[in-house]
């Protein structure tokens, strides 16, 4: 199957700033792919040079298998870091405007924005103008602009900020169903739990070049450090397999226990139900969460 | 090519509804007919019909604000004014100044002896009022006192108006208007001209912004070509110039050529002759000057950042192309004077300079060629750097971008 996108060694400088710095990677249809960097990392460029807004300076860039043409704009959805909507329009007449340039019919646009509309409770709405509407509801409209006219290929960039739990729910939903309708989803987020929870791959990019780049699961455990973390009562240090502890900084009560190299989580466990006056309350792989590995990547950096 | 349409369609919806657009395509004529009737009316009632055949001089003379005039010849000139009902002689100065403070006369002439030397006159009056201050019982006494030589009363009567003054240009000989009705035709059709233009163009501009400043421009110029968007959005605002300018001229005449009760509601008005034969090269003007202020308008729209930048920017262009508008009496008295020329000739200024000359007096063919060819060049090269703005700088956000940032925004790539 040709990859809904195919970066290929691209580089993009402003003045003597190197924005984006031989960077490679692929996004294939069906899958979600989370892109992630500190601010300023060339995230955003990257995304304005796959949709052509800008030119990169050396690389190529495929989408859907070719360079970007008219038709295939059509086939992708954007959804902008700083959102844009007419202000003094009505709801439905500016999704309207905006799904036939994106190729729809007038009649079309207006039916698929309708029924957009209502699955986002919004239908009652549709005859206010934009700038009636409350800051989340706009985020909504927005977000239903992207997806109006069913694209291919939708590229989101901090698809739930502003939103409250409720409609990060709904956002969520189209976005995992855009994934088992076999499309391509791009986000870019820094909300790394819901990456943890959505993403399939991930692209971190900081100061232009890649970071980390593969399978969430992979790259999570690739960070993993021979540890567990360990809730309970007893004298960890004296445990035989730990080499050293250290309390875990999230845990009221939780210690990270280091192994030695020759000992898995398996033998610490049998050890600590072996020991007399030890009890546990939780016992996990330290693997670390993506905000820790976030973290990791960009201090390392600087 | 749908694309382009689609914004043109949307365009043309969104701001043909605006308050503004429909107050200045339809509000506008009407007001400004209302305002020519009622100041035609002012006029009617205190300027004397300029059009009116000499008439006889009247038994009595009506002396404005004065009732009772009293005068007191010491000049011995006027001997043959016969004695009138509110133009009483007096000899005795204390008798006349008696009478004035018994209120039996309003006002005293005193003719001085040297009057026919020096044209000094006295007036005496109880208290002073502006109506009582009149030369107007001397006019009559001189009148008079030549009325008794002249045995033509219509030629008395012509002294008292002596010139009602036509006019004509020889510099637009073959025009048989009289000043008067070709400085409103100038007028007009530049005042037209500027509001039409500056007025679409400029909503043009406001558009671009007002997507720039809500941030919608990046989802648009992903979805089609910026060149489709500006184009969409040029040919939109100009389809509502034009019909705001075929509306303007539709109302106009009808409302000059309405009548009540058989005559004209402003006979003035009536009398103009709208030349036919420049429209289509005004037509053609109105076009170019459009479509090169709508690239001006356009590229200043892509690199202002808000609604307050633009028009800060756009005085700059506005203000030169309106200088033949303040220069607009020597379009009427020498049309074909150097500057006329020279500013039909310069582009941006070319529109309203070659409207103006058109509608007062034939162009030569050669100046209508030139102009527009240099018209029709400034207008692709500015398409152009306007095309070039709206795809780089469009997207840059934040400030605007210094002067002489401008030609690296224009010739870089992307």
């Amino acid at each position: 199957m040709v990859n809904a996108i195919h970066v290929d060694h691209v580089s993009k400088t402003y003045g003597s700033f190197r924005a984006v710095d031989d960077l490679s990677f692929e996004v294939n249809q069906g899958e979600i792919f989370a892109m992630l960097g500190p601010n300023g990392a060339g995230k955003s460029t990257t995304i304005r040079m796959i949709l052509d807004i800008l030119k990169p300076d050396v690389g190529t860039i495929s989408v859907f298998g070719g360079p970007l043409t008219d038709a295939k704009k059509d086939r992708i959805g954007y959804l902008p870091e700083e959102r844009g909507l007419y202000r003094n329009v009505k709801v439905l007449e500016m999704m309207t405007y905006l799904g036939t340039l994106k190729g729809m019919t007038q009649r079309n646009a207006q039916s698929r924005s309708k029924e957009l509309l209502e699955r986002l409770a919004l239908i009652e709405h549709r005859d206010k103008k934009v700038s009636e509407l409350s800051k989340g509801m706009q985020q909504k409209v927005q977000f239903a602009v992207t997806v109006l006219h069913d694209p291919d290929l939708i590229i989101v960039d901090e698809p739930f900020s502003g939103l409250d739990p409720v409609n990060t729910l709904v956002i969520k939903d189209l976005m995992l169903d855009m994934k088992q309708r076999g499309k391509a989803v791009v986000m870019s987020s820094h909300e790394m739990h819901q990456v943890e929870e959505m993403a399939d791959r991930l692209l971190m990019i900081n100061r232009g070049r890649q970071a980390l780049y593969g399978p969430v699961d992979e790259v999570r455990r690739r960070y993993a450090i021979h540890a567990v973390i360990v809730e309970g009562q007893g004298a960890w240090e004296q445990l035989s397999g730990v080499q050293r502890v250290e309390p875990h900084k999230n845990g009221r009560n939780a210690a990270i226990l280091h192994l030695a190299p020759n000992v898995t989580s398996n033998d610490l466990l049998a050890t600590i139900a072996a020991a007399p006056n030890a009890t546990i309350e939780r016992f996990e792989l330290a693997v670390p969460s993506l905000n820790d590995i976030f973290i990791q990547v960009a201090g390392r950096d600087e | 090519m749908n694309a382009i349409w689609q914004v043109f369609r949307y365009e043309i919806l969104r701001n043909g509804r605006r308050r503004g657009y429909l107050f200045t395509t339809f509000g506008f004529p009407i007001v400004a007919f209302l305002f020519l009737l009622v100041m035609q009316n002012i006029n009617a009632g205190s300027a004397p019909e300029p059009e009116a055949a000499a008439e006889a001089i009247t038994e009595f003379a009506d002396f404005e604000g004065i009732e009772q005039a009293a005068y007191i010849d010491q000049s011995g000139l006027f001997t043959d004014v016969p004695e009138e009902p509110n133009l009483i002689r007096y000899t005795d100065l204390e008798a006349a100044r008696a009478d004035l403070i018994a209120d039996a006369v309003d006002a005293v002439y005193v003719i001085d002896p040297d009057f026919a030397d020096t044209g000094k006159v006295t007036l005496m009056v109880r208290e002073v009022s502006l109506n009582g201050i009149t030369t107007a019982p001397v006019y009559h006494l001189i009148y008079t006192e030549i009325g008794e030589l002249i045995t033509d009363q219509r030629i008395l009567a012509r002294m008292q108006d002596p010139v009602n003054l036509n006019t004509i240009n020889l510099q637009r000989e073959g025009t048989e208007q009289n000043e008067d009705t070709s400085f409103v035709l100038v007028y007009g059709f530049a005042i037209l001209f500027a509001i039409t233009v500056f007025g679409t163009s400029g909503y043009l501009m406001q558009s671009v912004i007002e997507e720039k400043e809500n941030r919608l421009v990046e989802i648009l110029i992903t979805s089609i070509r910026p060149g489709q968007l500006l184009t969409g959005k040029i040919l939109a605002l100009g389809t509502l110039g034009l019909f705001q300018l075929i509306a303007w001229i539709g109302i106009s005449y009808l409302l000059v050529n309405s009548q009540a009760n058989g005559a004209a509601l402003i006979p003035f008005l009536a009398t103009l002759r709208i030349p036919t034969e420049p429209l289509p090269i005004l037509a053609i003007y109105f076009v170019l000057g459009y479509l090169m202020f709508s690239a001006v308008f356009g590229g200043i729209g892509a690199i202002s950042n808000s609604i307050s930048e633009g028009p800060q920017l756009s005085v700059i262009f506005v203000l030169p192309s309106m200088v033949p508008f303040y220069l607009f009496p020597m379009f009427i008295s020498q049309p074909d004077g150097t500057l006329p020329v020279l500013f039909s000739l310069f582009p941006l200024t070319a529109p309203l300079s070659m409207t103006m000359r058109l509608v007062s007096a034939p162009v030569p063919g050669w100046q209508i060629v030139i102009s527009v060819i240099l018209l029709a060049l400034t207008t692709i090269a500015l398409f152009w750097a306007a095309g070039r703005l709206f795809r780089v700088q469009s997207l840059l956000a934040g400030k605007v971008p210094k002067l002489r940032d401008l030609p690296r925004l224009v010739f870089e790539k992307a």
